[in-house]
């Protein structure tokens, strides 16, 4: 063996020693990863769709009881409740519009819940008529009958000025009705993430060659990611992007119980929710493999929830009277939908192995 | 170094030299990234989105574009007049174009007892109208509306009934078929007799527009009207009316290839699947009927907006392949074309030249598919005839993104009809033309047929 060859069979040992010791250092990463990938799947099953699905269909249920409850004696002190519970339901679904995937979308459950606008004129003509009204009428009825809205229509009035006093007792058996169509759809879509129900949550945590829906694991993870970027720049572009641009009220989505920068509010919570998770979330593995990148998205949903607190009128109005503000808003959301859809989707497709 | 090391190194830089100075040659379309199902225009999203990415390399003009045409394909029609989105009805299958096209992709049928959510049913009479075309239904039209606003009647109400029927494979396994019988019941007025009945499902409208590119010289191409090649298989295109220049054109879209453009495709489902009028079809679907809004507010969609839902659709992408290099899905892939599959699912072919939107220009697509209607057998004919399709003929539907159907939509029913649950059940019912592929996907041993439907789950 001359000097040459001594020397590169060194430097190819030396390179392949440096090699294998960097190799156990990524794959004792790569272990820790896969875990905590597993976890965050599990935890967001678990702790943030089922839960939040779950406190949806029981408020939904109260929501429901009081509906029933005003149909027997309307008061003004049920009729207060009734609106704070449907806020509270709001806020639930609001929050779980961070993960519009999954059997809420592939199951056309979305559209009979959350449907707008609504066919005000129809609603009107429902309760000026005499048609007789029961579960199989109201199930016949199209989807813009039916939701969210027509309940907050009734439960608010269409100048948000409507008293115990003022409902007839048509609108009651209605409002009864609809709430209870209402309650099914939560409590089907609770169902269908369930273990012991349709259990699309086995589904989402088994990614695998086995899972039609998810072969691999990074598809699960771009999911949750292309969600949570998907509710921002509808947030931004569309629900306060459509009215804010063309000055037009008549375009926001809950106008009748002024809840429209809450619900707007609740789906940036959800995001921001879904991304810490409670126990594992993506943040954690960010915080594991990018930290600057972590604490830039963490800023940024800050950022934008704070953006809501400087607009202090309805929506309805802001879009005229605080445009500075909306625009800040719509634009503090946008920031954080393209770090989501630029930065952390390239990473989340560069670290987690399409296996 | 030895002699003959150096002799190497010598022929290494010969060779280098040689290339260097080579003139640059046609890349060979081999050569290509097989997982780029729609060439450039193909997106590496393989979730619930995978039909609802954006070309890419838009201007910013065309973004926008595309985004508000997106914002109203998802936009929920309520009844004229209302103040926002009025123009729903007054009979209407589906209140949206995104309720049926669920996240761009595919429908399902029903179960029994269940309302249509994201199919309809075609109708006819026997007889064809002035254009060659299906001879609409008096009462009727050429669509059945199962929906009506708050105090219209519908047409009719759907119901269905699926029998089962059991197909053996070889290696002594077998697979449950299920075929749909459609009945209507309900009638709004009555019917006229023989009316022919054609349900189909919507169709998932990621990629069209690429399809609208390809030039109709090459589409041609794939035909074989009288088998002249003797391969048992006679591809042709069908012609129909194309109601903005009044002429007869190629079909290109719909399950029968009954419609020329994308514009067509869309007015006519703005105007029969939603009641909604635009200028392309500014009269109601009901216009001859007592279900007739009678509102002079037509076009209920002005014409922007129309345009960017055309073009939206126009520029969704293609998914990309997944396991592309699997051991078992190239297997399939083999078996792909020797069971003659990939002789109208045509893998490969090029866009047009498109000098006003450059990145779709030019292309190398994988559609699988050869845009021509071909006899599927008596077991998938709806028995009614549309311009050059018999009841037996249907058009070649592609195959890309297929893979994620279940992905996108949450089911596997394939077919115009959903009949089929699986991939498997889809390839079962072909007949016709497509007989003998069908009968040797049957006689394939079962770990063939595993990497059959792994490569089109790869798609």
């Amino acid at each position: 063996m001359n000097t040459k060859q001594t020397l590169l069979l060194a430097l190819v040992a030396t390179i392949a020693i440096v090699n294998q010791s960097c190799n156990t250092g990524d794959d004792n990463e790569q272990v820790k990863n896969l875990e905590l990938q597993q976890n965050i799947l599990n935890d967001f099953a678990e702790n943030t769709v089922v839960e939040t699905y779950s406190q949806m269909s029981q408020k939904m249920a109260q929501l429901h009881q009081t509906c029933t409850d005003m149909q027997a004696q309307p008061t003004q002190e049920k009729l207060l409740r009734a609106r704070e519970e449907w806020k509270t339901v709001r806020q639930y679904w609001e929050q779980s519009e961070a993960f519009l995937f999954g059997p809420v979308a592939t199951e056309n459950i979305d559209p009979g819940t959350d449907t707008w606008p609504i066919d005000l004129a129809g609603l009107k003509a429902i309760i000026g008529n005499d048609d007789e009204l029961s579960e199989s009428y109201i199930s016949n009825l199209g989807d813009e009958l039916k939701g969210y809205h027509p309940v907050e229509y009734l439960l608010w009035g269409e100048n948000s000025n409507k008293t115990a006093e003022d409902f007839s007792e048509r609108e009651l058996q209605l409002l009864a009705l609809l709430s209870n169509d209402l309650m099914q759809k939560a409590t089907q879509l609770l169902s269908e993430w369930q273990t012991d129900g349709k259990n699309f949550s086995a589904t989402f945590t088994s990614a695998g060659p086995n899972n039609s829906t998810y072969g691999t694991q990074l598809l699960v993870f771009e999911e949750m990611v292309n969600a949570l970027a998907g509710i921002c720049d509808e947030v931004a572009g569309g629900k306060i992007g459509e009215p804010f641009h063309a000055k037009d009220p008549a375009l926001e989505e809950s106008p009748f119980s002024k809840n429209s920068l809450t619900d707007f509010k609740n789906n940036i919570i959800g995001v921001k929710n879904a991304y810490l998770g409670k126990n594992y979330g993506l943040s954690d593995f960010m915080q594991n493999n990018n930290l600057s990148l972590d604490a830039k998205i963490k800023n940024e949903m800050e950022n934008a929830l704070k953006a809501f607190d400087a607009i202090t009128l309805p929506f309805g109005e802001a879009i005229t009277q605080q445009p500075t503000q909306v625009q800040n808003l719509a634009e503090q959301i946008d920031i954080l939908k393209a770090t989501l859809e630029n930065e952390l989707l390239p990473f989340i497709k560069k670290s987690i192995a399409s296996k | 170094m030895s002699l003959k090391n150096t002799g190497f190194a010598g022929f290494l830089i010969l060779a280098f030299c040689c290339s260097a100075c080579h003139k640059a040659r046609e890349w060979d379309d081999t050569q290509w990234d097989n997982r780029l199902s729609g060439g450039s225009q193909t997106v590496f999203n393989s979730g619930i989105g995978a039909f609802s990415s954006p070309f890419n390399g838009m201007s910013p003009w065309l973004e926008a574009n595309h985004e508000l045409g997106d914002m109203h394909f998802e936009a929920t029609f309520v009844p004229a007049p209302a103040q926002k989105f009025g123009g729903l009805g007054p009979v209407y299958n589906s209140n949206s174009c995104f309720n049926c096209h669920v996240n761009d992709g595919r429908g399902k049928p029903i179960n029994p007892g269940e309302t249509l959510k994201s199919m309809l049913i075609r109708l006819s009479v026997p007889g064809e109208n002035e254009h060659g075309g299906p001879l609409a239904a008096p009462g009727f039209g050429g669509q059945l509306q199962d929906k009506a606003v708050f105090g219209i009647p519908a047409e009719a109400h759907v119901n269905v009934v699926w029998h089962e029927t059991e197909v053996a494979l070889s290696d002594g396994q077998s697979q449950m078929l299920r075929y749909p019988e459609w009945t209507l019941s309900e009638y709004y007025t009555n019917p006229p007799a023989n009316m022919l009945l054609s349900a189909r499902i919507a169709p998932p409208v990621h990629g069209l527009g690429l399809l609208e590119l390809v030039d109709e010289s090459t589409l041609l191409s794939f035909a074989d009207e009288n088998d002249l090649d003797g391969d048992g298989i006679s591809g042709r295109p069908n012609y129909v009316f194309h109601d903005k220049s009044g002429q007869m054109m190629m079909g290109r879209f719909g399950w029968k290839a009954e419609a020329p453009t994308l514009e067509q495709q869309i007015a006519g489902a703005y105007n029969d699947d939603m009641g909604v009028t635009t200028s392309y079809y500014p009269n109601e679907s009901s216009a001859s009927q007592l279900q007739n809004d009678k509102l002079k507010d037509d076009p209920e969609v002005p014409d922007s907006v129309f345009h960017a839902v055309v073009f939206y659709v126009q520029s969704l992408a293609v998914p990309a392949r997944r396991n592309s290099t699997n051991e078992q899905v190239l297997r399939g892939e083999q078996l792909f074309a020797q069971t003659g599959c990939a002789k109208c699912h045509i893998p490969t072919m090029r866009t047009g030249t498109q000098v006003v939107f450059k990145s779709a220009s030019n292309q190398l697509i994988h559609p699988y598919t050869d845009m021509l209607l071909h006899d599927m057998g008596p077991a998938l004919s709806d028995n009614r005839p549309s311009y050059k399709a018999e009841g037996s003929e249907w058009r070649t539907p592609p195959l890309w993104g297929i893979g994620l159907t279940e992905t996108v939509n949450g089911h596997t029913n394939f077919l115009h009809d959903g009949r089929a649950r699986n991939l498997l059940e889809a390839i079962l019912w072909h007949g016709g033309e497509a007989q003998n592929s069908r009968d040797a996907v049957v006689k394939l041993s079962s770990s063939d047929r595993a990497a059959l439907l792994a490569f089109l789950n790869s798609l």
